[in-house]
């Protein structure tokens, strides 16, 4: 089984928010980028999809080269190949356009990506990436069962996808396929540090974007940027920890 | 932009989903703004309620796709019809929820028919031909405000409670029959089967007092802390998703979106952020106290108390409190 996993790094702490570049993106400042983390999720479980039935992974990431750092921790935890498309992209769209044109290169019976990215927060670039490719997808993936029946070229999968209140579907889906993996799918494991410093001298390949998709246009613009409007803000309780707690058991039982 | 506004109605077991008629607010300020109709499009099969809940809900027109091959939702057969509703229709805004449905409708159908996909906003609004939407960036922590510079229509889903809901009675909407629209097709996706939550030891939903950990709780040991304090309290443990992914606790304990909607009469959130998807799942508890270490953290919006500090301090003592004082 061919697999091709796409993975964003992010940030985990963002200062210095502000719109750039005439609003093409955000700009800000961050100690590192990691791999996002239903992102990470789709990784694992390509590596146990590879385990149990064969085959090769892929990991590919849009971004700069402060994104190679999810390329060496996807390296540790046994992907094949890295490969990274050279690019600062904000529009989902435009991230699903440069990966669906170097998709086209590249040979996968089944494309896994996260559910959101904690950056962008919007769900699209998967989904619209499956749509490019002419792919059937599946959102909310919480397992994967790779049908072993080789009789047929085609293959199936066999996945249960989120519907929301703890029901799920069990859904039968040809190859090739993309689906959106959800957190918790299989447990992480952990890349130690030594392991991902050592996976420097490892080679990730690089695309430019502006070589898959000339003259590509971000058709979004960042206007403004701003923290949340606070709403409804609880009522504090502060003191010594005896006088909180007591206070806070008191509102516990006045509701009662 | 001349095009109506297309709106998606969501449904959960058979009713129609409350951000149903959020998103038909926000379509009939857009219609009435435009001088444009308000459409909406509902996708199923025995769709009569549906239809009679919507008849009055401010629509102009509800166009009904019924068909036993759209009885289960399948995103690959809603697209099949939805995407030939879209060309026909060439609507300005195509509204729908940043749901399980809307979050693979969206995005394919804006390729599909080379429109623009706005996704998770909180508001949208249209001045002078401009076309802005505001939506949560940074795991919540920033608000983006984005103006779209593609093509219609624009496919926009909303955050589920992110719109007010105002009730806008009409004349009854014209009923179309667009069922026709539906082609059987080679599909490539089938639904085996739907299953339902587990069963499990523990029923969430019926509790009136529930303690919940999130990923503040740090271990599974840890979990101990609050078990015994809802155990004092008479309660029931539950927790956030990331304690379910960590294997922590097991499935049945889940609040939030994927998990179980709860509604007790308190809600004891102990290392819980308070991410969206988490808090759609209380906002129905009468009382809300959350405890967490971070000023900032969602949480405390949705908490009517809140008590900035170490959940391993705080929560023993309200135990100790409890047991003391009966």
């Amino acid at each position: 089984m061919r697999i091709v996993v796409c993975a964003k790094a992010v940030p985990a702490d963002i200062t210095d928010l502000k719109v750039v570049e005439g609003g093409n993106r955000l700009g800000y400042r961050t100690y590192q980028l990691n791999i996002n983390e239903s992102d990470e999720y789709a990784l694992e479980e390509a590596v146990a999809l590879k385990k149990q039935h064969g085959g090769d992974v892929t990991m590919m990431t849009v971004g700069r080269s402060d994104a190679d750092r999810a390329a060496y921790i996807g390296l540790v935890k046994g992907v094949d190949r890295a490969l990274r498309i050279d690019a600062d992209l904000a529009d989902p769209e435009a991230v699903a356009e440069v990966l669906a044109e170097a998709l086209r290169d590249i040979e996968y019976d089944l494309i896994l990506c996260g559910v959101e990215s904690s950056d962008n927060m919007s769900s699209e670039a998967s989904i619209s990436l499956a749509e490019r490719l002419g792919l059937p997808f599946a959102y909310a993936v919480t397992r994967i069962e790779v049908s072993d029946d080789t009789g047929d070229d085609t293959g199936v999968v066999f996945v249960n996808k989120e519907m929301g209140g703890g029901v799920e579907q069990v859904v039968e889906i040809s190859l090739p396929a993309l689906l959106c993996v959800q957190t918790g799918i299989v447990p992480m494991t952990y890349a130690p540090l030594r392991e991902v410093l050592k996976a420097r001298s490892k080679p990730i390949e690089t695309l430019a974007a502006e070589d898959l998709a000339p003259g590509g246009k971000t058709k979004i613009r960042f206007l403004d940027a701003f923290p949340p409007p606070k709403q409804n803000r609880a009522e504090i309780i502060e003191g010594e920890l005896s006088t909180v707690a007591a206070i806070a058991v008191s509102k516990v039982q006045e509701a009662l | 932009m001349s095009g109506d506004i297309l709106v998606l109605p969501e449904t959960s077991n058979g009713e129609l989903d409350a951000v149903t008629f959020e998103l038909l607010t926000k379509g009939r300020e857009l219609a009435d703004q435009a001088g444009v109709k308000l459409i909406a499009l509902v996708l199923g099969h025995n769709l009569g309620p549906s239809v009679k809940a919507l008849g009055s809900a401010g629509t102009d027109t509800i166009l009904v796709a019924d068909h036993p091959g759209l009885a289960d939702y399948n995103a690959e057969r809603y697209l099949n019809v939805v995407s030939r509703v879209l060309e026909d229709l060439s609507p300005s805004f195509f509204l729908l929820g940043y749901t399980y449905r809307g979050i693979e409708l969206g995005p394919s159908l804006a390729v599909r028919c080379n429109g623009s996909a706005a996704s998770n906003c909180i508001d949208l609004q249209v001045a002078d031909g401009s076309v802005t939407v505001v939506r949560p960036m940074f795991s919540g922590s920033v608000h983006a405000r984005v103006e779209l510079q593609g093509p219609p229509p624009y496919i926009v889903s909303f955050q589920k409670g992110a719109l007010p809901k105002i009730e806008s009675p009409s004349a009854r909407a014209e009923v179309v029959d667009v069922s026709s629209k539906f082609e059987e097709d080679s599909f490539r996706t089938k639904i085996a089967k739907l299953l339902q939550p587990e069963e499990g030891e523990v029923d969430i939903t019926r509790a009136e007092v529930i303690v919940a950990v999130g990923r503040g709780i740090g271990d599974k040991e840890n979990i101990r802390v609050a078990e015994d304090l809802a155990r004092a309290l008479g309660g029931t443990l539950a927790c956030s998703r990331p304690v379910v992914d960590l294997g922590w606790l097991p499935s049945a304990y889940h609040v939030g979106i994927s998990g179980k909607t709860v509604t007790p009469k308190v809600y004891i959130a102990c290392g819980i952020s308070g991410a969206s998807q988490h808090n759609a799942g209380i906002t129905g508890s009468k009382r809300i106290i959350a405890i967490n270490k971070d000023p900032a953290a969602p949480i405390f919006d949705i908490a009517q108390y809140g008590i900035v500090g170490d959940l391993f301090k705080v929560v023993p003592e309200m135990t100790r409190h409890v047991k003391e004082n009966g």
